[in-house]
């Protein structure tokens, strides 16, 4: 389970996430909803351990994230919000050298990768350059890159956005696919805007409000 | 390719010009119409003209310097308008990370995983990024001319030479520029915000890291001019003495990677830079002015110590002594570093010694 008690994070003084409390269990899908600027990607960073936290503690299966935290990155899927990727490299560069720094084994990262690519109907322009992908393409790479070695946790910041209808549906469906095999989905939006993020909406979600707890 | 080998050509040029240090080999050269085929001399004999200082130069090279200025001039002066005209929006437009070509698959192994994404990313990000290519074959360039006129003066004798100190001493300004080179343009990156993954899939201590960065130095830099001067050492006998220096070589480029990682806590090509604290021309005359004489006076050293076993083996073991105690150095430090993605500017005013000012009032 991952939990987060009273996590608070100031930039030069200034509040951008308060006291925030809520938990996300094994088997559940997490909503975690807020509006512009509420500091839902600040959590977000916080909890795959990129910012440092203030005030508070985050916990994983009921240790502080920092005790150890290569092996939390171990078990830490992270699809952030804005998909910057390195354009010099193709989609399947890309995510072999994420399965390298993994450590993951080549021959099996080789074919899940394969597999992942194709599920997200990537696998066409594996080999093309990432300058030339879409906004859309370029997610579907952080959701594989997310994916690659299995993990316990999965954090989604705005997965769906940029992304089209027939992609949003097979990333809900990989949500729900996740939960279902007993991992922890925690995963940020804004509002209840378009088809895909309704759909949503039909996954059991609690909902953790930044700067209001 | 076509900046290195331009550049590469104007330096080979240079390089290979015949010298001339008497009035009478002048002459004679003049009677063989040498002067009349090198753009230096041509100088020479405008200089003369003007200044009156060497009647014996004929006024055709003159006539040839101020041809030759005209031209340039005018090629100048034709490419900047056709740059502004045609190729100025392109350029503007064309993105400066190239795009993948083909889908060519590694089959050497370079390391365990972590090594091999770290190489594997510093080759593609080396061979795709424009800008790290230009600044990178500037120093390639100068290596690649002092190979070509090592190679030349070989190739005038008709038969294999006896290892001399300037073969010694082209291979390890080669080695020299290669790591000083590319150690300036790891420190460029090639994309600051796509670097959270780097963090977020940090799984190993930065010592595994830190070792990765030096493994790609020695593969981009230190292995290729190894196998250059291997190449080259081809044309020079007798065997042993050109495997010693070989050997002392590769000791002298595994030296220079360690010494140009030291206080390194960084991956290639992923960390932002401060333009002051990197800066490539600096870094290259210091080099030009530092390094240069040193080459000079270790090969003429090296030459001395190669027909004697004993010295040899002695500049071996120092040599591999340094070496380690370096290496040794850089892994006690990496066992305690922090990798860092930010260059930070050191804080200019750490003090404001008001304890001085107080003790001041208090004597008032």
């Amino acid at each position: 389970m991952l939990e987060l008690r009273r996590v608070s994070k100031a930039f030069a003084g200034i509040p951008a996430v308060d006291h925030v409390t809520f938990s996300a269990r094994p088997g559940e899908v997490t909503g975690y909803l807020g509006p512009n600027g509420s500091g839902k990607s600040t959590t977000m960073k916080m909890i795959t351990g990129l910012l440092e936290l203030s005030a508070g503690q985050i916990l994983f299966a009921g240790r502080p994230i920092q005790e150890d935290l290569i092996e939390y990155k171990r078990r830490m899927g992270y699809v952030p919000e804005e998909p910057y990727l390195y354009n010099h490299l193709s989609g399947r560069e890309y995510l072999t050298m994420v399965a390298q720094l993994r450590g993951l084994p080549s021959r099996e990262s080789a074919e899940r990768i394969e597999g992942l690519l194709q599920l997200l109907s990537l696998h066409d322009d594996r080999h093309a350059s990432i300058s030339g992908y879409s906004k859309g393409m370029r997610q579907k790479v952080l959701i594989a890159a997310a994916l690659l070695h299995n993990p316990d946790l999965v954090l989604f910041d705005e997965p769906f956005s940029g992304l089209d209808v027939g992609s949003a549906l097979v990333l809900r469906q990989l949500i729900k696919e996740l939960a279902a095999r007993g991992k922890v989905v925690l995963f940020s939006f804004t509002a209840v805007r378009n088809a895909a993020t309704r759909s949503l909406c039909s996954i059991p979600v609690r909902v953790g409000f930044p700067a209001e707890h | 390719m076509l900046q290195l080998a331009a550049f590469a050509l104007f330096l080979s040029a240079w390089a290979f010009q015949p010298s001339i240090d008497t009035v009478e080999e002048l002459a004679k050269a003049q009677q063989l119409g040498i002067p009349a085929r090198w753009p230096t001399f041509w100088f020479f004999g405008l200089f003369s003209q003007t200044s009156g200082v060497f009647p014996i130069v004929s006024e055709v090279l003159a006539r040839l310097a101020w041809l030759g200025l005209a031209a340039v001039l005018a090629g100048a002066g034709t490419s900047l308008l056709l740059c502004y005209v045609r190729t100025m929006k392109r350029t503007i437009e064309q993105p400066d990370l190239e795009p993948t070509r083909g889908h060519r698959r590694w089959l050497l192994p370079l390391g365990d995983q972590l090594q091999t994404a770290i190489v594997r990313f510093s080759m593609r990000s080396l061979a795709r990024s424009r800008q790290h290519r230009v600044v990178y074959a500037f120093f390639l360039a100068i290596a690649f001319a002092i190979a070509v006129s090592t190679l030349t003066r070989v190739a005038t004798s008709h038969h294999t030479e006896r290892v001399t100190p300037a073969f010694l001493m082209s291979t390890l300004m080669m080695m020299c520029l290669a790591v000083a080179g590319l150690r300036s343009i790891v420190s460029l990156p090639v994309s600051l915000k796509a670097n959270w993954v780097l963090q977020v899939t940090q799984l190993s201590a930065p010592e595994h890291y830190i070792a990765a960065t030096r493994r790609a130095m020695l593969v981009l830099a230190t292995i290729p001019v190894l196998s250059t001067a291997a190449g080259l050492a081809l044309c020079y006998r007798p065997w042993h003495q050109v495997l010693e220096h070989l050997l002392i070589l590769a000791l002298v480029g595994s030296i220079m990677t360690d010494a140009a990682l030291i206080g390194v806590s960084k991956i290639p090509f992923a960390c932002s830079y401060l333009p002051g604290k990197s800066n490539v021309q600096y870094m290259f005359w210091a080099f030009a002015a530092g390094f240069t004489p040193l080459a000079m006076s270790f090969s003429r050293y090296e030459q001395g110590v190669l027909d004697d076993p004993l010295s040899n083996a002695a500049l071996v073991a120092i040599l591999i002594a340094a070496s380690a105690e370096l290496g040794l150095v850089n892994r006690r430090r990496a066992k305690s570093a922090v990798l860092y993605y930010e260059e930070l500017e050191p804080e200019a005013i750490t003090t404001l010694g008001l304890a001085c000012d107080r003790q001041l009032v208090g004597k008032h």
